[in-house]
């Protein structure tokens, strides 16, 4: 596990990611490296409900508090989607990080809504920049985007987006109604 | 939801569009409300108007560019914003622990700075959403004096993006303590007038006492931060709990009230203003010399004075800003405690000198969503108080 410069938090934390993966056999360590020194575990998708509910109301965890939710796109892995929550515990202030990992047509992971209101405009936004899917939510559109918009834009094969500019002199001419001045090509 | 060209249900309620351009919404923000005579059934915010896609813009730019992105989102704290992006960095580039001292104080001294007046823009126009003009000409008065001292060390007034990879731009110029002493001395008397203005005005305390009260573990599951959380009776402070840039040199209070309505979240914040002070004055007492910026040739620009003399030197100049600095792979959270509440930053490094992936946690996003939860069942003129009292930048939220 390659982490460094652990916070002061790193203590009761360390712990807490140490029973989880006992509890929990089919979570995996990160194999990434993490820069941060927040515990960090992943969980497969089907279990993220499972284990969230766990952390928030196990009495010596109460991770009550969902502090982040974010994916990333990795555009080369076959499960392309990363969706990382970070969730605190003002009990033993201490940080947690979750990782579920979707790819496929429809990437699609279950939502937390049921456990943390919080979540729901998280999930919505991750929906509208990436098209990951949440099972389960009671209200899944776009947030902030049109509902009419295509395609999801944070996505690393969207493009940055720029305008399309008349480029040969052929089109500029015929654009601005005079002559055509130079074929190329 | 409920939609505004939906014909009224048959419960005999109506359905109010307020904003985008309600003067008291604090932005383009939208909020579609359920009526029932004068008591809201149900709200709902409708965000996004100012989507600018920030976070894909950053994915465009080097490492340093992306600085320059981070103060557009909350444009009221630009230097919070830009501060959590780079300690965010700063933990990818593996370097957190070599930022300069100095540095680190002038980062404390002008974010404190910076939470003073997105407090005054906050009270101000709290104020005059109440009815209470006067304050708002106070705090736009007093505001003017700290921006004005952003402009001096950075030469911006708003969007000032000096901070470095390191460290910072540059040094402060001749008469930056100065200029920050005239606030300190000045602010305590105008905080107390603000507060004589305020905080037993009858009408204020009217339109504020037990306004839109959220409980504890509702604000917690709501994923309220900051003031509005330690209004609450939560005190949880990022610069305590998870201390950034040398806070924990500081000895400051994290004020706490436990009613969590409206009234308390103004007293949370009038009395952040005071600690803010105790911060700077603590910081620019023991503000050390030395260098602003940590000397790395492969993240920091060098100084002209190694580039006259040092063919390395101007090697590194020259492939630092063509290309910008490479940061090796990985994924770093960083949090501070901004003025609105806890601010994340995540960014994700794929090895070249181009984020893969900036994103920003902020609570303003979180605590709009909460407003639904906040004005439920109050009636339609509180709501203006509602959105008074969480404090939200539009920017921010919508990104």
């Amino acid at each position: 596990m390659a982490t460094e410069a652990p916070t002061a938090a790193a203590g009761p934390a360390a712990g807490h990611m140490a029973r989880l993966m006992e509890q929990f056999g089919d979570c995996q360590p990160p194999d990434t490296r993490l820069a941060d020194g927040i515990p960090t575990a992943i969980v497969p998708p089907d279990r993220i409900l499972d284990v969230c509910r766990f952390l928030r109301d196990d009495p010596d965890m109460r991770y009550a508090f969902l502090a982040e939710l974010n994916a990333v796109d990795y555009l080369e892995r076959a499960d392309r989607f990363e969706v990382t929550y970070i969730i605190h515990s003002y009990d033993h202030n201490s940080r947690l990080r979750l990782k579920v990992r979707v790819g496929g047509e429809e990437p699609t992971v279950p939502s937390l809504v049921s456990l943390w209101p919080a979540a729901a405009w998280h999930e919505r936004e991750v929906f509208d920049l990436f098209g990951v899917q949440f099972a389960g939510h009671p209200d899944l559109r776009r947030l902030f985007l049109p509902e009419d918009w295509e395609g999801h834009p944070l996505r690393r094969d969207e493009s940055q987006g720029e305008e399309e500019v008349s480029f040969t002199e052929e089109e500029a001419g015929r654009e601005r109604g005079g002559p055509v001045l130079h074929r190329t090509g | 939801m409920v939609m505004l060209n939906e014909t009224p249900t048959d419960r005999g309620t109506m359905v109010l569009n307020m904003g985008p351009q309600h003067p008291a919404t604090h932005g383009v923000l939208r909020l579609l409300l359920e009526l029932d005579g004068e008591t809201v059934v149900k709200a709902e915010p409708d965000i996004g108007f100012l989507h600018t896609g920030i976070e894909k813009t950053c994915e465009g730019l080097t490492w340093h560019q992306a600085i320059t992105a981070t103060d557009r989102t909350d444009y009221l704290a630009p230097l919070s914003n830009n501060l959590a992006y780079i300690l965010a960095v700063e933990k990818l580039f593996g370097v957190t622990d070599e930022v300069p001292k100095r540095a680190q104080y002038l980062r404390v001294i002008l974010t404190e700075l910076t939470r003073l007046s997105s407090h005054l823009v906050w009270l101000g126009t709290h104020g005059l959403d109440l009815g209470a003009t006067t304050v708002f000409l106070y705090c736009f008065r007093e505001r003017e004096t700290i921006t004005s001292i952003y402009e001096f060390v950075s030469g911006v007034r708003l969007m000032t993006s000096y901070w470095r990879i390191g460290g910072l731009c540059a040094d402060v110029p001749d008469g930056f303590e100065e200029r920050v002493r005239h606030v300190l001395d000045t602010f305590p008397d105008r905080i107390n007038d603000y507060e004589t203005l305020l905080t037993r005005n009858p009408i204020f305390l009217d339109r504020t006492v037990d306004m839109a009260p959220i409980s504890k573990d509702e604000a917690i599951a709501w994923g309220m931060t900051g003031p509005s959380l330690r209004a609450c009776g939560v005190g949880y402070d990022v610069r305590k709990a998870f201390p950034y840039s040398s806070y924990d040199d500081f000895d400051f209070d994290v004020p706490v009230r436990y009613n969590g309505d409206v009234y308390d979240r103004y007293l949370v914040r009038v009395e952040e203003m005071r600690q803010s002070l105790r911060i700077i004055e603590q910081a620019l007492d023991r503000l050390p010399d030395g260098e602003i910026r940590l000397d790395n040739p492969r993240i920091t620009l060098p100084t002209r004075e190694k580039m006259y003399v040092s063919m390395e030197s101007l090697i590194h100049h020259f492939k630092l800003v063509t290309e910008g600095p490479r940061c090796p792979p990985g994924e770093a959270y960083n949090l501070i405690e901004s003025p609105r509440g806890e601010l994340g930053c995540y960014v994700v490094s794929d090895g070249t000198s181009k984020p893969q992936r900036v994103r920003f946690r902020t609570p303003s996003f979180l605590h709009t969503q909460a407003l639904q939860k906040l004005v439920e069942n109050r009636q339609v003129a509180d709501v203006v108080a509602a959105i008074g009292s969480i404090d939200i930048v539009l920017g921010e939220i919508d990104r």
